[in-house]
């Protein structure tokens, strides 16, 4: 039987390690297995990037994603994480440094205002197209239904996917 | 296994058994201070909201093998597929898969409907089935779901409806593991020239990502002279443990769809959806909303189709 914190530890203790891939590195960290992954992300580790809100799953503003799939970080605990690969916000641009497409079609069709919801929205974004390249317009609204954005009315989101799904089909 | 029950941690310790034996040992032993967890989803909520405290110990149902396969079809005797889907399948392994969406479509929806994609890919079927008021409750109803249980001792099955009876009343079933949730062979439209009404409706304060004010599932079979059969009809919705109208189900079996059966239906539904109310929606808001729900599908169903 294993006690997931305490993988190699000994019993009783409360911190674990905890091996995962943070944005392409590989991680190991002393953490308490039933913390959540948006305090991991943030308090630890300083990746500010992934925001916090709700806390209670209800806004999407925590959203990263765990083996490309969008999963919410404040609902997440640190255990769940083990050997997954996870990527925020910070892990999401090109490989030269530039700015990834979904990122791209957020600024230039003001996709936000405050910006508060805009990494979480970004990563739906990014998991969505990684899936669907050319998704119908319910799948769009599905694949955006946990991201609450409480400034744009939703236009220039929606104006965003479009311009990011146009850019990547012509993408070489 | 040694555990020092005195020192109460500030975050739980998170236990993770690889076996069915394993984890049953362990609930044994920690009792009240050892909750099982799967995605861990409703738990949050709960303690974020007051409603259960931060237990000590956390007991991983993830990692248990035979949990591993989220979906199994088993043939039965007449060379029909029962369904068996693991407690801790996701929810969006359950939306996404075919045989599913296939053979149980109301399912299919019903997953839909539930939270946010990303909720749904933490979120197991079993979490939703046992916080007794998930909306897939409904669409299991209709296909007389089963629960494969472990309670430390050995495996059984029990009738969802049954379950979800006994829940009301006793809270042992807390101490067991949920392996599985069984779903029998479907009988589709067998009988001639009968097309099929499968509905599951959540009707919530928002169109999506709401918690549901009130959910109906409905199956049948209708026949170009409107006469409807193999009824089956459950709803639930908010803090309302879902059930079969089992009432309603036989007024409307075998009889044939008109102004008169419509209205008797209406009544039915009022009578026996007795759901409970809170500062959102009042009981007879909820009871208008299923009855509403449920006579204007049946209308649909009796119009000639073009
Ligand atoms: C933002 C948000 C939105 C939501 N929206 C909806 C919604 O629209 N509709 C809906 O129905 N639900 C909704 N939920 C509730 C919840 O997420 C789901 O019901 C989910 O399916 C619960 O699954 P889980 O694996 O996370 O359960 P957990 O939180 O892990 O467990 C729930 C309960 O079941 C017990 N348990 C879990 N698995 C087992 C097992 N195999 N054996 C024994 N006991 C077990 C746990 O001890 C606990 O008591 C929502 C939750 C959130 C956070
Ligand atoms: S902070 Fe996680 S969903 Fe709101
Ligand atoms: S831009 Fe402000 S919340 Fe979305």
């Amino acid at each position: 039987m294993s006690k997931h914190e305490m993988l190699g530890a000994p019993r009783g203790a409360e911190q674990s390690e905890l091996a995962c891939t943070i944005n392409g590195e590989e991680m190991k960290l002393e953490v308490a297995g039933s913390k959540r992954l948006l305090s991991v992300l943030r308090d630890d580790l300083a990746l500010t990037g992934t925001k916090r809100s709700c806390e209670i799953g209800r806004c999407g503003a925590c959203m990263v994603l765990v083996d490309g799939k969008p999963i919410n970080a404040c609902l997440t605990m640190a255990y769940q994480c083990a050997g997954k690969q996870i990527t925020t916000i910070e892990g999401i641009g090109a490989d030269d440094g530039g700015m990834d497409p979904v990122q791209r079609a957020f600024l230039e069709e003001g996709g936000f205002q405050c910006g508060y919801c805009t990494p979480g929205m970004i990563i739906s974004v990014k998991a969505l197209l990684e899936r669907s390249p050319d998704p119908s317009e319910d799948e769009m609204e599905e694949a955006l239904s946990g991201n609450i954005c409480r400034c744009t009315g939703y236009g220039g989101i929606k104006r965003a996917v479009e311009r990011a799904i146009e850019w990547r089909r012509k993408a070489p | 296994m040694a555990m020092n029950k005195q020192t109460k941690p500030e975050s739980p310790i998170v236990w993770q058994p690889s076996d069915v034996a394993e984890a049953c040992t362990l609930k044994q032993q920690l009792g009240e201070d050892g909750v099982f967890v799967a995605g861990g989803t409703l738990l949050r909520t709960w303690w974020e909201a007051g409603i259960a405290h931060m237990p000590s110990h956390l007991i991983d149902i993830s990692g248990i093998a035979n949990m591993q396969k989220p979906i199994t079809l088993v043939s039965s005797s007449q060379d029909r597929q029962i369904c068996q889907i693991r407690a801790a399948a996701l929810l969006s392994e359950v939306r996404n898969d075919s045989h599913i969406r296939t053979h149980y479509s109301l399912l299919t929806t019903a997953m839909k409907n539930i939270a946010a994609p990303s909720i749904r890919n933490l979120a197991t079927l079993g979490g939703n089935v046992l916080s007794r008021v998930g909306d897939a409750l409904p669409a299991l109803l209709v296909y007389e779901a089963m629960l494969l249980w472990h309670d430390g001792q050995g495996e059984f099955e029990q009738s969802l409806a049954e379950w979800l009876l006994e829940a009301q009343v006793s809270h042992a079933w807390k101490n067991r593991l949920l392996l599985a949730i069984i779903l029998p062979p479907v009988d589709q439209p067998e009988q001639e020239g009968h097309g099929r009404l499968d509905v599951y409706h959540k009707v919530g304060r928002r169109e999506v990502f709401t918690p549901s004010i009130t959910t109906v599932a409905m199956s049948a079979a209708v026949g170009a002279d409107r006469h409807i059969v193999e009824v089956r009809i459950a709803v639930g919705g908010g803090q309302t443990a879902p059930k079969r109208l089992g009432h309603t189900e036989l007024l409307l079996e075998g009889g044939k769809l008109d102004r008169s059966l419509l209205q008797s239906c209406y009544s039915s539904v009022l009578e026996h959806f007795r759901p409970v109310g809170d500062v959102f929606a009042s009981a007879s808001y909820r009871q208008k909303t299923a009855a509403n729900l449920i006579v204007s599908e049946l209308w649909k169903a009796m119009q000639p189709k073009s």
